[in-house]
Formats: structure tokens, sequence, C-alpha cells
């Protein structure tokens, strides 16, 4: 008798190939926005102040408050004569540094020390969960200002502030999500064949986590943007008189009613980039729910 | 009983009468049909039986009976009446006044039918209240005795309890008093025992025979073995179509189409014996040597003997079986040897070296000669790693090989597991419930380990695959002469397979012998009872059946004397104040009883496959 066709195995199901759902083919739009949004603000604030050749920090008395468009600037001139398109350009690079090294430290700090709470229980776990409520619990804005007073302002003091006040955020949840991938049967599986802990942290639990951690980093961007912004507006951020646009802001307030661009242009660069961001990380967010295995995937068991 | 208008009482015996039914799925070129033109009729007091493996389409077929087919589906068909009336012309406010009272459902997963945040009672009363118009009180009243027929012990403080205080089996037995609380014509069953115990299985299947007497049931399940149970009719579907229908013991008899002979010749029964084989006990000395191995968990105060005192050993290159009900402390034994769960008790030796404290590298050293396959394909495999990745996963960790050999071995195991090479790049998701199993094997035979320990290989898949991956084991047992110690609480399985079989019992041996002995003269009441509790297809309604009542007792406290007395049938004074010892009965196997071998079992052993 021929085998019953049953016993034959079944064909390999078409999908489920390497995984090519973040190639941008299968990007969201508002993804695909979020990221030439991105692109072009980092183009500009890169390649433009070479082309313009304008200095931001040039100061020319006699062509100041000029309007946009109007004595040869572009989009107008400060209360000191400089040009404002420059300065913007200038600040929003020193801005972007600003985000993205604070936002790097952050992650840094919270990934590491995330997935040591979730793979050691008893007394380490306890202590990094304490240290992130007590980090969560300090006045940031009084620390901000305790740094600079110390560190003097800069661009590290002021990363060091913003990163060292944010990665409780990322400690939260890569130490969730660390938890319940450390749950899992293919840890347990790991385990058992003798893998290290440190090859499983890093093979198995880092990467489950890299969908929610490119999420995390899009939106923590943006509040990073505009914390620096705020602080710079403050006077505790950026050196004053260095091109940032907190620092433009700050100085627009007294020419609010000759010179209303002064302030709407520097705070419409400020939103475009925190909306590129908040773009970028809804657009991975959906991207990540439409890419993971559907509910067909697994059988009609357990 | 006052219907609302849009149904009207039927006067004619058919429940169901459904022609030409499509379901229909958009697909990436062309829409794929998972129910492809089935007809059926359904009667009261009628039990038909849809057969078929995952992806047949049956349960589409079941959820378009209550118009639940989700979203992008089409349904459509040619007739479709519930209750004399044509169900096609139903809107979905009329739909929802007939879910539930003149159809009602019973789920696989009973964990997650109900809503984790309400009291069982209040939700099988709030379908009272919605249908029947009942107030509270006199919801109540009903719901306590639909509890009380459904056999839930003391039904009125169970009323108020939470889903997660009850049982699996507890719960599936509240489903089902949900689901009959309106007095339905129609019940519709999706695989409703797939997810509990055999011996739960057995109690729910006794129910279901039971309760069904003035509806019709539609009963969807991929074991033949409990369709024949209860079914009058089956149906047999693949890929969406009917291969096979009729009478269900005329089927089971004389079935005429292929597919279902092979489902029949997959199903489970206690027929084939593999060839005897000398006994390969004795001459040399126990690979693997577990003696009063103990394992314990900590909750509150107290401490939870999961594994309490168990001897075992594991000879190179025979087949061991640990069988007993969840619960019963065999996943806990097997990571207890496995070193993931710290052995508080005992001592085990493997080859000689006592490895019953090991860890660092002696841990590692002894993973090389022991290893472990779980029980859900579905979550032992990282789902972002590719199958050379996985494969190669235990080399790396130990260090094993060059690049070059790493490759080469991947492929020889793909080989072994008889899935193609050109495989390894895939993902998980890419291969089926038994193709992930195989890899799982596969990832587990890298290191070539000299005992594979095998946590319900197969219970998570498919009978007709559960067969398959079973050869597999065997072929590869043969090839390599590794050692099995195989978890299950299938008997038919065990029969088949093992050369010795352990039966636990709240973390405790109350069996032990060979597979040949225990399963045809068990000792125990408790291994003649989860023998009892395997459906076989040959089962044409006359084998005696021993149904357990209840379920395990709590290992917190565990009962006095025997423990399994509260359950035994042939429980006796002496068996609540003394505990029995593990003694050797006259059949040559050891058991935990003082009355051994009094209760018999009915094994329907056919003696076809014997030539």
């Amino acid at each position: 008798m021929s085998a019953p066709e049953t016993l034959a195995i079944e064909p390999l199901q078409t999908h489920g190939l390497p995984p090519s759902r973040w190639s941008p083919r299968h990007w969201p739009t508002g993804l695909r926005l979020g990221a030439a949004l991105g692109l072009a603000l980092l183009c500009a604030s890169a390649l433009l102040p070479v082309v313009l050749s304008v200095d931001p920090m040039v100061t020319d008395l006699g062509r100041r408050l000029a309007a946009p468009g109007q004595q040869g600037f572009i989009l107008g001139s400060d209360q000191l004569g400089r040009d404002i398109l420059a300065r913007i350009l200038a600040g929003l690079s020193w801005s972007l540094a600003v985000a993205g090294t604070a936002t790097a430290l952050a992650a840094l700090i919270g990934v590491v020390l995330g997935l040591l709470a979730a793979d050691r229980p008893g007394l380490l776990r306890t202590l990094i969960n304490q240290l992130v409520d007590m980090v969560l619990s300090f006045p940031g804005l009084v620390i901000a200002i305790v740094v600079i007073a110390v560190l003097g302002h800069g661009f590290w003091p002021l990363v060091l502030t913003l990163g060292v006040l944010s990665w409780p955020v990322f400690a939260r949840v890569v130490y969730a999500e660390a938890r319940s991938v450390l749950a899992q049967d293919y840890v347990l599986a790991a385990r058992l064949l003798g893998t290290s802990r440190m090859r499983v942290l890093l093979g198995h639990v880092l990467p489950g986590l890299t969908p929610s951690l490119m999420v995390m980093l899009a939106f923590h961007f943006a509040d990073m943007m505009i914390a620096e912004s705020a602080l710079s507006f403050l006077g505790v951020g950026a050196p004053l008189g260095t091109a940032s646009l907190g620092n433009m802001l700050s100085e627009s307030r007294q020419y609010l009613f000759v010179a209303p661009y002064m302030m709407l242009l520097p705070a419409a660069a400020i939103v475009l980039a925190v909306v590129a961001a908040n773009l970028i990380g809804d657009g991975l967010a959906a991207a990540d729910r439409r890419g993971r295995p559907s509910a067909h995937d697994g059988g009609d068991k357990t | 009983m006052n219907r609302e208008k849009g149904m009207t009482t039927p006067n004619t015996q058919q429940v169901i009468r459904v022609e030409d039914l499509v379901i229909e799925f958009p697909g990436e070129d062309a829409p794929s049909r998972v129910v492809d033109g089935v007809s059926l009729t359904l009667d009261r007091g009628e039990t038909l039986g849809v057969v078929g493996e995952s992806g047949s389409g049956k349960t589409m077929l079941s959820l378009a009976l209550m118009a639940l087919v989700p979203k992008p589906g089409r349904v459509q068909s040619s007739r479709m009446e519930l209750l004399g009336n044509d169900a096609r012309a139903l809107d979905e406010s009329q739909w929802c006044r007939i879910r539930g009272r003149d159809v009602g459902m019973i789920f696989q997963n009973p964990m997650t039918g109900f809503n984790p945040v309400r009291t069982i009672g209040r939700q099988i009363s709030q379908s009272l209240q919605r249908h029947a118009g009942m107030g509270f009180n006199e919801a109540r009243e009903r719901v306590i005795s639909a509890l009380r027929d459904v056999g839930i012990p003391s039904p009125e403080q169970r009323f108020n309890a939470y889903p997660h205080e009850m049982s699996g089996g507890q719960l599936q037995r509240a489903m089902i008093a949900l689901a009959m609380i309106n007095r339905p014509a129609v019940l519709l069953a999706d695989e409703p025992t797939t997810a509990l115990d055999a011996t739960v299985q057995a109690q729910i299947l006794e129910l279901m025979r039971a309760r069904v007497e003035n509806c019709g049931l539609v009963l969807v399940t991929h074991d033949l073995g409990v369709a024949a149970q209860i079914c009058d009719r089956i149906m047999v579907v693949r890929h969406g179509r009917i291969v096979e229908a009729g009478d269900c013991a005329e089927v089971l008899r004389a079935p005429q189409h292929e597919y279902t002979r092979a489902l029949l010749e997959a199903a489970p029964r206690f027929t084939r014996r593999r060839l005897m084989q000398a006994p390969r006990v004795a001459s040399t000395p126990p690979l693997l040597e577990g003696r009063n191995l103990r394992v314990s968990f900590p909750v509150g105060k107290r401490k939870l003997h999961a594994v309490d005192g168990v001897d075992l050993d594991i000879w190179p290159g025979e087949t061991v079986a640990l069988v007993g009900e969840s619960g019963s402390g065999k996943s806990t034994t097997a990571l207890g040897l496995m070193g993931v769960h710290p052995l508080q008790g005992g001592e085990l030796r493997f080859a000689g070296d006592d490895v019953t404290h090991a860890s660092g590298e002696r841990l590692k050293r002894l993973r090389r000669d022991l290893q472990m396959v779980l029980q859900n394909p579905y979550g032992s495999l990282d789902p972002r790693w590719s199958v050379r990745r996985i494969l190669t996963e235990p080399l790396h960790a130990h260090g094993v090989g060059s690049r070059a050999s790493r490759e080469a071995r991947a492929r020889e195991l793909m080989d072994q597991v008889q899935l193609p090479a050109e495989a390894l790049d895939r993902l998980p998701s890419s291969f089926s419930g038994g193709q992930r199993q195989r890899i799982s094997i596969a990832r587990a035979l890298a290191l070539s380990p000299r005992i594979l320990i095998a946590d319900e290989p197969v219970s998570a898949l498919d009978v007709s695959i559960q067969a398959q991956i079973i050869r597999l084991l065997m072929d590869i047992q043969t090839r390599t002469g590794v050692a099995y110690m195989i978890i299950s609480h299938d008997l038919a399985l065990v029969h088949e397979i093992a050369d010795r079989v352990i039966v636990l019992y709240l973390g405790r041996v109350v069996e032990q012998g060979t597979a040949q002995a225990v399963i045809s003269a068990p000792q125990h009441p408790y291994t003649a009872a989860l023998i009892s509790a395997v459906p076989v297809v040959d089962d044409d309604g006359t084998r005696t059946r021993i149904v357990l009542g209840g379920e395990p007792p709590s290992p917190l406290k565990p009962p006095s004397g025997c423990p399994f007395h509260p359950r035994c049938p042939i429980a006796r004074e002496r068996c609540s104040e003394e505990r029995p010892p593990l003694a050797k009965t006259p059949g040559g196997s050891l058991a935990a009883c003082f009355y051994p071998g009094e209760v018999e079992v009915d094994l329907r052993l056919s003696d076809v496959a014997e030539a």
C-alpha cells in the first residue's frame, strides 16, 4: 500500500522568510513622511550653511530687525542684525546633536540597567528599581540648574543632565519587556542547551526588544528636543549667544510685537523636528504591529 | 418558551440545514476558500462530529453557523436554515438575540473563554437576564442548579468564584453550563477537551454525552478518538471539503476514503506494540540514576513539594515514559534532572558521577549528554532566529566546531529530521507545528546527547502529525542509540513506544514497571484510570471505563494516607490512614497500593495490527 497522503510532510509556508518588514517598501505613510521630513531637516542643517556661507554669529546693527526677504535676509534678521535662517540652521544642528546624544546616553544606561534588573532577581533588581524610582522623583529643572552651575554651560553638561535624568523611562520599559521575553519557552530552551546568560540576553532578549526600543528612541528624541529648547529658553541650556533654537525664542520675547517672525520661525523649526520624530515613532510602532506574526500563525491548539 | 419574532418555534426535528457553504478570505492573488461547498444537517438530540486537522476549515465552519466569521471573510450558501428559518436574512442585532439563546458555543480554551474580572455566576446569569429577561435572583437560582447539573461541587460558593480560582476542568464545566443555560437548540463545541487532561477529558465527554438530550450538538475535533466517544454521525473535512460523512460507527469500521483511513490509522488505540526487545535493563548500570529526588517551591511560608522522593533510572538506549495528570510533577522532575530547578534532596548520578548539585561548567558539560525537547513547538523557537542559527546555537554555546563544520552539522540535522536543508534560512513562522517540533528535536540532538528528555513532545500537535513525530523519534533512537525519557499523559502512545513506565501522582511514584506489564495489567487504580481515560477509536460504547471523579488535590495539602484515596474507586478505610509503600506486585511491577491489581482495564486491543 502506498503511504497515506497525510503522512507526507506538509509543504513549507511561503511567508516567514527573513524579515523585510523594516525595508522602506513596507513603511506606513506616516513613517515615510516623518523620515523624509527628518532627513530634510538634517540635510538642511548640515549642508545649507556651507552653501549659504553666512556666519550665524556675525552682527550687523545697521540691518537689524529686517523682515523676511528684506535687506538681503531670506528669513529676516534679529535684533543684532544676524541672519535668522543661518541661526535657525545652526540652532537646529545644535539641538539635533544635543537631543541625539542625550537620547543615546539615556538608552544606553536604561537598556543596560533594565536588562540587568530583569535577569538578576534579588538584590541587584531591587537596587536598580529603587534607583529608577529615585531618579524619577528628582525635580528635573532644579537638577539642571545645579549641574550647569557646577559644570558651566556647554554641550556636554547639557547632554549629561538630559541623559542622566531621563534614562529611567528606558529602564522601566526594557525591564518589563525583558522579563516577558525571559519567560518565553525559547529562553528556557536556550538555557537547557547550555547557552550562557550573556548570550541569552544579547542573542534572544535584546533583539526581542528592538521594535519597542526603536519606537522609544524616536519619541524620546522628540522629548529631548523640547527639553533642550526649554532649558535653553530658560538660560540654563546652550551657552548665551550660541545659535540655539531655545536661545532664539528667549531673545525674541522683547521683540514679539515688532518682529513676530523672530519667535515664529525658530518655533516652527522646533515643531517640524518634533513632528518628524513623532511621525517616525508612530510609524515604527505601526510597522511593528503590522509585521508581528498574526493570530493565524500559531496552530489551533494550546 | 417565548420566542421573539424572526424565529418561530420549530416544528421540525431539524435544527440546522446548510447547503453549499462557501467561506472565502481575500488572498494576495486569488481569494482562498477555507470552506468549499459543505452541506450538513443536524437534528435535535443528535451529535455530529466534524473531524479534521488544523487548517481543514472546521473551526470556520462552526463560526459560520453563528455568523461569527471574522472580517474580510465572505460567507455564501445556497441554503442556511436555523430552526427552520433562513439564517442568511438575519442581521447582526437579530444574531445577537440568537447567540447564547438558540445556539450555544463551547470554546477550546476555557481559561480565556470567561472574563477574568467578573465572577462565573454573574457571567452565566447575564445570559439568562439578557435572553430570558429574568431578574438577578431568579437567574441566580437557575445558574446554581445548572452548575450543579454539570457537576461543579458546592455551586452556591462557586457562583461567586472568579475564573482564576477554578481549574481548567471546572471552567470547562462552567462553560458548558453557560452554553446550555438557555436550553439552546444547537450547541457548538470547538475542541472542547483539547486543552484538558485525559482524565478530565473523559469527565467532560461523559458530561456532554449526558447533557445533549434536547439539542443538536456539533463537535469540532481533530481527534477521531474523541469523536468516537460521543458522536452519532461524523463528517471528515479536509481543505474545506467533506471527504467522508456518515454514521459514526460505520465510518470508523469501514472508512471509504483514504484520508479517513490515514486519520484512523493515526488515532490512539492500544494495538501496535513495538517488537519486543531483549531487556536492556540490569546487565549494565543505569546511565542516569536518581534516588529520592525532591524539588519544592516556597509558597508563602509553606513549601510545595512538587517532586517528593522520586526514584528514577534511565539505561542507555531505552525509552522510559513518565506519566500522570497535569500537576503530578512530571515536568518538574524533568527540569530538576536538567538542573533548571535545583534538587533539594536525594542524589542524582550521571554515568557514575554525582551531579546532584552540578552548576556552572559541570552543569554545562552534563548538558552535552542530557538534552530536552519542550512541549510547545510554537514557543520554544525564537521567532526572530533563522533555522540555521537555531540549530547551531548549542554548538556555539559549547564552542564546538568551526564555521564550516557547524554548517555541515546543521545540514545533517535537517536531514535527520527529514526537513529540506534549503529551509535553513527560514524563520520558524514558515513552519507548521509538526515541522517546528522537528526543528526543536534537531536542536536537542545537535550535541549528540546520550539521553533526550521530551516533555509532551506531541501533545500540541494534530493526531496525524503526532504519529509522524513519534516515528521520527523512534528512527533516531534506532540510528543513534539515544535513550529517551518521554513525558506524556497519553497512555496509548506510551504503550506504543516505551520500554518502561513510571506513573507519578502528586510528585510521587505510584507505579513502575515494564510498559507491557503496567499497561496490560495495571496494579494501581490510578494507572488503570489513566489508561481507561484514553479515548480509543475502537470504542463502540461498550468499553468499560473508569472515570475518575474530581481533579488532583493540591500538593500544598495532600490528603492523609494514600494521596489517591479521595478519588480512588476501591479506597477503603485503611487507605485514608496509612500511606502504602511502593512494593513489588505479583506481575513484577512496583505499585504503591494496598490492593494492587483490583481494578481491571478494558484496552480494546485490536488484533489487526499485530500481524
